[in-house]
């Protein structure tokens, strides 16, 4: 619920900013989807307490919830699917055998990203070769009604700028702007300060902005 | 404040009235701002490899011998089960409720077709005349006083039909980001919600209360077809969106159908 409280806050004030003329379709949406979020949130923990209980299947709907959001997370940061998918796994696994020391009701997201930036890290410690480096092929950009927003050179260029920024930074960046924590929950994910992930955040969009500001539609 | 300093707050997600009032007069800055948007709001849409081991490490905890061994169940909270869970999901709902009475207010016809009358939430409204919102939280209430599986599987099938209901009267009023955020949220109620609220269901009544649902999500998937192919380009996409959401629902409760004996 958190991520999409803070979600939709920030869509209502980015439309707000941008001068989007209907205040009732963001208080409406925001109504909308906080319901949703609820009702989903509140699902979420029953399925963390069943899974807690010893349920697999509850576990298993956790997994559903989060691997994709997990890999789309590790695979920015290591740009290896197989790398990836090992810590997601790995994590998942960790949380499984942690989950009695989880404590219902605290952030269960944070939790386990949490534990997947702590097998990360294990990894690059154990591993002489750091496979971070953005490779000169990046995943195809499939053609679609995306690029009626963005053009396909802006994506792939973004796709690199993205990939290139300090890991560190990169981190941050994703967490706030794909998973949409707060800054409290980023620190906390990546074992810093509130201070030091608004700094990484900041850093990150502040390059983000330099590289792509050629590729950009300026139009209003 | 100047440019440099709208900005810089804006990067830090600090606008408040001051940037907002230095937006309103400043063109250039509004550009800036429309491009920081145009970033962040295609970040989620980078494309990454698929990861097929998700499917296995799922099927290995539902259906495979035990190679994962489960830990220990936890100790009994201070809060029973049934208690901490009622409380959980009726805090969830009162909380609903209070952001909708306060802001009820604003519960106008932005979720509702055209033409159609705001009706306060908390009303006697008859089905047709509730707003999105408003039919919301009464699923919401239902889902916090229901117990068994069956109601939870209904009701959810409940709240996927009018997210993906409203979606078609808005096709032409709303922006494809309002849109979008319908779309999202069919997903997530069909793919986090029903899906996995299914397995739940004891055998005996899968069929019976699946059926119903798994028409419905044939009905949605074909009306979001068309809807896509209708609506206007830069609102296809969360017509496609609904579509693939239904078809997938649709196939794992298939899945789900065949493996029960």
């Amino acid at each position: 619920m958190l991520a999409l409280r803070a979600n939709k806050g920030k869509m209502a004030k980015a439309n707000k900013i941008s001068g989007a003329p209907t205040p009732c379709r963001d208080w409406c949406f925001i109504l909308v989807y906080t319901t949703v979020g609820l009702v989903l949130k509140a699902d979420e923990q029953v399925l963390i307490e069943s899974a807690q209980q010893g349920e697999r299947e509850a576990f298993a709907g956790l997994v559903t919830h989060y691997w994709d959001r997990l890999y789309r997370w590790l695979y920015h940061l290591t740009h290896d699917q197989h790398l990836a998918e090992d810590l997601v796994q790995e994590s998942f696994l960790k949380a499984f055998r942690a989950l009695a020391s989880f404590q219902a009701g605290t952030n269960f997201q944070a939790w386990l990203f949490r534990i997947a930036h702590n097998a990360l890290a294990n990894q690059r410690r154990g591993s002489r070769k750091v496979r971070e480096p953005f490779p000169d092929q990046v995943p195809s950009v499939g053609a679609g009604p995306l690029e009626q927003v963005m053009s396909r050179e802006a994506l792939q260029q973004l796709t690199r700028a993205v990939g290139r920024l300090p890991s560190d930074f990169r981190g941050a960046f994703l967490l706030r702007v794909e998973e949409q924590l707060s800054f409290r929950e980023i620190a906390e994910v990546l074992n810093i300060t509130e201070e030091t992930a608004r700094w990484r955040v900041f850093k990150a969009r502040q390059k983000l902005m330099e590289v792509m500001e050629p590729f950009l539609d300026k139009e209003l | 404040m100047n440019c440099s300093q709208c900005q810089r707050l804006l990067l830090e997600d600090q606008a408040g009235p001051e940037v907002e009032a230095h937006l309103a007069e400043c063109m250039a800055c509004r550009q800036w701002h429309k491009m920081l948007l145009q970033i962040e709001s295609h970040v989620p849409l980078l494309p990454v490899p698929p990861s097929p081991r998700k499917l296995q490490l799922q099927e290995e905890l539902i259906h495979g011998p035990e190679t994962i061994p489960f830990p220990t169940p936890a100790p009994p909270s201070r809060l029973s089960r049934n208690r901490w869970r009622k409380l959980a999901i009726g805090t969830s709902g009162l909380a609903a409720a209070g952001v909708l009475i306060a802001c009820g207010i604003f519960l106008g016809n932005m979720l509702s077709p055209p033409g159609k009358k705001t009706e306060p939430v908390v009303k006697n409204a008859s089905e047709s005349d509730k707003t999105l919102a408003g039919k919301l939280l009464e699923l919401d209430m239902k889902l916090a006083q229901s117990d068994s599986p069956r109601e939870r599987v209904e009701t959810l099938a409940k709240l996927a039909k009018n997210l993906e209901g409203e979606s078609r009267s808005l096709a032409q009023v709303a922006g494809p980001k309002d849109l979008q955020t319908l779309a999202k949220l069919y997903t997530k109620v069909v793919e986090e919600g029903l899906v996995q609220r299914a397995r739940k269901l004891p055998a005996a009544q899968r069929r019976q209360v699946l059926d119903p649902i798994l028409g419905q999500l044939m009905l949605a998937k074909t009306e979001a077809e068309q809807m896509a192919q209708k609506a206007p380009p830069e609102s296809a996409v969360p017509f496609q969106t609904i579509a693939a959401a239904s078809r997938n629902g649709d196939l794992q409760l298939r899945k789900l159908m065949e493996q029960t004996p």
